[in-house]
């Protein structure tokens, strides 16, 4: 086959899918504008602004609209300054192993779902949890709004600040250390080479995060305050996206909600407009694996390792809670029931095959645009700045739960195993890492292969599954992680118990109340160490399979460093 | 060659469609945890009298009235479905509006069964027709103290607001706890304490007459001295300052492992067997909704049904004939004694006239006849817990006491099938807007000069126009 031929196939493959699961919910939008009426469900009248007028009249709504900001900014603030002190702290430790320690430690909570951690802050902060007890039940994390940021803002660095630290960390170390020692020589403090030496280099890297952080300003604090909030702290904590779930969803507001989608995307775009052009050059910078690459050596000062013990204890000690609970947990063995373990293994096979096409279709979709880089570098033609900023914008706006719901149904993969990973297999920042891991294969070594008369199949082998082996492996991690997790699409789309993977399972446990059976009567009541034991218990097959594959991943890198 | 092959296609496209359009019809249902097994014997009882299979649509219980939600804006209905019915007048309104409901009434003579049913229930009609079937509840709530806590204090069941204050004091004296607790978190922790509100002739989802017209209770004088009490309760350490934010499952594990007094609940065999395991000395007992300062007590209650099933208005004649044949049999005595009891011979035999369990036991009590057979579970499109319980059940009494405290105290809000149209447009947005302000006021050092603030945003929000509408 021709290389452009199956270059357009890989192209159609994966634009296909773009095509039907990010293009075509688009059209649900258009509810937002509409008298929405059961009948004619997305064929209902257009009622122009009506909707909207209807929103910006409701003083609970600006509320919600100033809660989205107030959060949003300060879960920026604290995410990029919070991670910038402890990169700077982790830029000092010498040694190489000791960093990858701390470092997957740093990453470990990104790997739990927010089902579990709101189990695991419960443990801590609620009145039967660790700090309760300490402090004699008089501080009410729960419900005492003036509380409440310390475990929402607390949980919220926890999960979402690794991979930024990696990313700070990795940017601040790449400074050469003859700079840094030059400057030391000269006289200048810590702070003076931080910022006229360190800042000047890695002001690249701090906008790319800035994006990253940014990309979830309206809905990243979403899940967390969805599972840890109550109607006492809806003033200050409800913001556009429980809104959307408890007005456009529970009360049937199709019509609000979808116009309360829109609203909170615009929010999004006109927050990132600023830094939009910027994107596709801040992606260059984007490689989080490649502080695996990064030489140190010298000894830590005694404050800097204390710091450090603090830091990694910080990232720890929800983990351990989780233990502790876990193992003073009575009758566990009968938690372990056919039910869980049925979960259980919905959730590692659903996960395995989401990430198998995920990786599948990523990697088509990164090849061909690689191709085009490398027909610009070659033949002169540039289309990638214009493909990579079509795919941010599909990244920052879709068409709502509705349309995704509909989507689902008329593709009749609803309540079938499919429905757990299909509508939810591409992420367009992976996408990217793995474009940007592509560029980095030497063009000569493509020119060889060409010259060699190998085929495009051939080719595509030998770049993806022999020298970016490892970005692949990475890349399938990643998106396990992420279908792991996505607990969303359980309760969306499936309605028969036994296809319930392990989150929602949990979710129906943790955050609701247990088992309430068919005529509404409670049938067995599950207490906080019981719920950490399901809680812990979900976890380790996704530990087990990070912490081998991400050792497969260091022994290949050491093995391909070794070899050059 | 190439018109064979096509019409080899062809061939094999028809072939395909005869089989599939041979295949036995089925009915979809919608309800929260409903599962059915397609081996059951009482799964092929029903197929054998109706000639349909079933497939069941399912959400867990908290999440059921989203996902329906979704399924109603996506379109694909259901065949049967629960709705809150025209207790929740928005969404069922414009159901029925939309023409998505079938309407009852010309099916009423064919169907003796949803006549039956429907009989007497005049007040649930929507633009002068049926649209849903109500679902029978009898309310199995009660107040749950522990008894060998009382006995140990030499102190009596609680009568009165006070009563329930002095023992509360107590149990904080000398088990050093909050003694009562309350959930669930979506009411703040308030529902469950609704007696006290009726203590105080304030109320809980109802309106009450105060100076010559009728007012939503969240407003009324009652209300705000019982959230006086509670705010008394609260500063004093007498009721568990999470109490807004617990769910029924953090409730009940605080009263098990000792760590509160008293509560509010129901499902009471499961909460005596979780407390009995946790601590098998404890004594459990059941206390009537406490009086106010006026003598008032009550306890928030249902007409005795709660949500309601509906038929998709959409179906094709042969489909609605089946799906009434089977909503009739199931609402036939034949019907609901398969799904209260099962098949005769297999789940149940008769001796000396009386029906014996064939059950199999788990430890001294028989098991249920959903565990044995899911398919009894469609019993929810008839009853829900409380209306019945087997024979055999050891609680029976207890249950059966707890039932008829719920009917003596229980006030049901006379305007709940008859909404204004701006309790319709307001309703829901006052409540979460009422939730919000009582956690306030609880918490708060001056709760009048905030009541005063809550009552003024209530009336500016909607409130104003509901009373005005509701006292023409």
């Amino acid at each position: 086959m021709p290389e452009k031929k199956f270059i357009m196939l890989l192209f159609c493959i994966s634009g296909g899918y773009i095509l039907i699961f990010y293009i075509t919910p688009l059209y649900g939008l258009t509810l937002g504008f509409k008298n929405f009426s059961f009948a004619l469900g997305i064929n209902s009248p257009w009622n122009g602004l009506d909707n909207f007028k209807y929103l910006f009249s409701d003083k609970i709504f600006l509320k919600v609209l100033f809660n989205t900001i107030r959060i949003g900014f300060y879960r920026a603030a604290l995410l990029i300054s919070g991670s910038f002190f402890i990169s700077l702290v982790l830029s000092h430790v010498k040694s190489k192993k000791a960093l990858l320690n701390i470092m997957f430690i740093i990453l470990l909570p990104q790997f739990l779902s927010w089902i579990v951690i709101s189990c695991v802050f419960r443990g801590i902060f609620a009145q039967e949890g660790i700090i309760g007890a300490l402090t004699g039940n008089h501080l009410l994390f729960y419900t005492d709004e003036k509380l409440f940021p310390m475990v929402l803002y607390s949980a919220l660095f926890w999960r979402d600040s690794g991979l930024i630290i990696l990313l700070l960390t990795h940017a601040l170390k790449s400074v050469d250390r003859e700079i840094i020692e030059a400057g030391k020589l000269d006289g200048a403090g810590s702070l003076r080479i931080l910022c006229k030496l360190q800042w000047p280099i890695i002001k690249q890297q701090i906008q790319t995060i800035i994006i990253f952080v940014l990309i979830g300003f309206s809905s990243g604090a979403f899940e967390a305050i969805f599972n840890f909030y109550n109607p006492g702290l809806y003033e200050h904590f409800d913001i556009m996206d429980t809104y959307i779930y408890r007005v456009g969803i529970a009360t049937g507001k199709i019509a609000i909600g979808t116009s309360l989608e829109i609203i909170k995307t615009l929010l999004n775009l006109v927050i990132l407009s600023f830094i939009l052009i910027r994107i596709t050059r801040a992606m260059d910078k984007f490689n989080p694996f490649s502080l695996l690459n990064t030489e140190v050596s010298g000894k830590m000062p005694v404050w800097m390792k204390i710091a450090t013990t603090i830091i990694t204890s910080f990232y720890l000690f929800p983990f351990l809670v989780l233990l502790l609970y876990s193992f003073s947990c009575r009758n566990w063995f009968g938690l372990l029931n056919r039910e869980y373990w049925n979960a259980l293994l919905i959730s590692l096979a659903s996960s395995t095959c989401g990430a198998f096409l995920s990786s599948l279709l990523s990697l088509f979709l990164a090849y061909a645009m690689y191709w085009l880089y490398y027909s610009k570098k070659r033949f002169k033609k540039n289309y990638i700045p214009l493909l990579t900023r079509s795919l941010f914008f599909l990244l920052l706006i879709n068409g709502g739960i509705i349309s995704m719901y509909i989507l689902v149904g008329n593709l009749k993969i609803q309540n079938s195993f499919f429905a757990l990973f299909i509508p939810y297999l591409m992420n367009f920042i992976f996408i990217l890492y793995y474009l940007e891991e592509l560029k980095k294969v030497d063009l000569v070594f493509v020119d060889m292969l060409h010259i060699d008369g190998a085929t495009p199949l051939h080719i595509f082998l030998q770049i993806n599954f022999g020298i970016k082996r490892t970005a692949l492996i990475n890349m399938f991690i990643i998106y396990f992680i992420t279908h792991w997790n996505n607990w969303y699409a359980g309760v969306l789309f499936i309605d028969k118990k036994n296809l319930f993977p392990v989150n929602v399972f949990l979710r129906n446990i943790i955050a609701f109340d247990a088992n309430i059976n068919n005529t509404g009567i409670t049938t067995a009541y599950y207490n906080l160490n019981q719920k950490m034991f399901m809680a812990f218990f979900s976890i380790i097959p996704l530990l087990i399979l990070v912490f081998f594959l991400n050792y497969q991943n260091i022994r290949l890198n050491f093995r391909r460093r070794n070899q050059l | 060659m190439n018109f064979r092959i096509l019409s080899m296609l062809i061939f094999l496209f028809l072939l395909f469609s005869c089989t599939q359009s041979l295949k036995q019809e089925s009915i979809s249902l919608f309800h929260w945890d409903l599962e059915i097994d397609k081996e059951s014997p009482i799964y092929l009882a029903i197929k054998n009298k109706i000639g349909v299979e079933l497939e069941t649509i399912s959400a867990p219980w908290t999440d059921w009235p989203n996902k329906l939600n979704m399924i109603l804006a996506s379109g694909n209905l259901p065949d049967i479905f629960i709705t809150y019915g025209p207790g929740d007048a928005d969404v069922y309104e414009k159901l029925v509006n939309d023409n998505m409901l079938l309407p009852l009434s010309p099916y009423l003579d064919k169907y003796p069964n949803i006549k039956k049913r429907l009989a007497g229930l005049e007040r649930q009609k929507i633009n002068n027709d049926f649209y849903a079937l109500p679902v029978q509840l009898t309310i199995d709530h009660s107040f749950f103290i522990r008894q060998d806590w009382l006995d140990e204090c030499n102190l009596t069941l609680p009568e009165t607001v006070d009563d329930l204050y002095q023992i509360a004091v107590a149990f904080r004296e000398k088990y050093k706890i909050y003694p009562i607790t309350s959930s669930p978190p979506h009411t703040s922790g308030f529902f469950w304490l609704n007696p006290i509100f009726f203590a105080f002739n304030g109320g809980w989802e109802v309106w009450i007459k105060e100076q010559d017209q009728y007012i939503p209770c969240w407003i009324s004088a009652g209300n705000k001295q019982a959230l006086q009490y509670i705010n008394r309760l609260y500063k004093e350490k007498l009721i568990d300052p999470e109490f807004f934010s617990n769910s029924d499952n953090d409730k009940v594990e605080k009263f098990i492992n000792s760590k509160a007094g008293i509560i509010m609940h129901s499902s009471y065999p499961q909460l005596s067997k979780a407390l009995f395991d946790v601590n098998p000395k404890a004594k459990i007992s059941i206390f009537n909704p406490v009086k106010g300062p006026a003598g008032k007590a009550g306890m928030w209650s249902l007409d005795g049904f709660f949500t309601a099933i509906s038929i998709n208005g959409k179906l094709t004649e042969n489909k609605r004939k089946k799906v009434l044949s089977l909503i009739d049999y199931l609402y036939s005595e034949e019907g609901l004694s398969l799904l209260r009891y099962g098949i005769k011979g297999v789940h149940w035999e008769t001796d000396q006239n009386k029906k014996v369990p064939l059950l199999p036991k788990e430890n001294t009590k028989y098991k249920s006849l959903e565990n044995i057979d899911k398919t009894a579970g469609l019993r929810v499109f008839i009853e829900l817990g409380g209306v019945w319980y087997p024979e055999w059940e050891e609680n029976f009494n207890i249950l059966d006491q707890i039932k008829n405290t719920a009917i003596q105290y229980g006030i049901t809000d006379k305007f709940t099938y008859d909404k204004t149209v701006s309790a319709k447009e307001y309703s829901k947005r006052l409540y979460d807007l009422t939730m919000q302000h009582y956690v306030k006021m609880i918490k708060s050092e001056k709760p009048d000069q905030d009541w005063e603030t809550y009552v003024n945003e209530f009336l500016a929000s909607g409130g104003m126009q509901m009373i005005a509408e509701r006292n023409p």
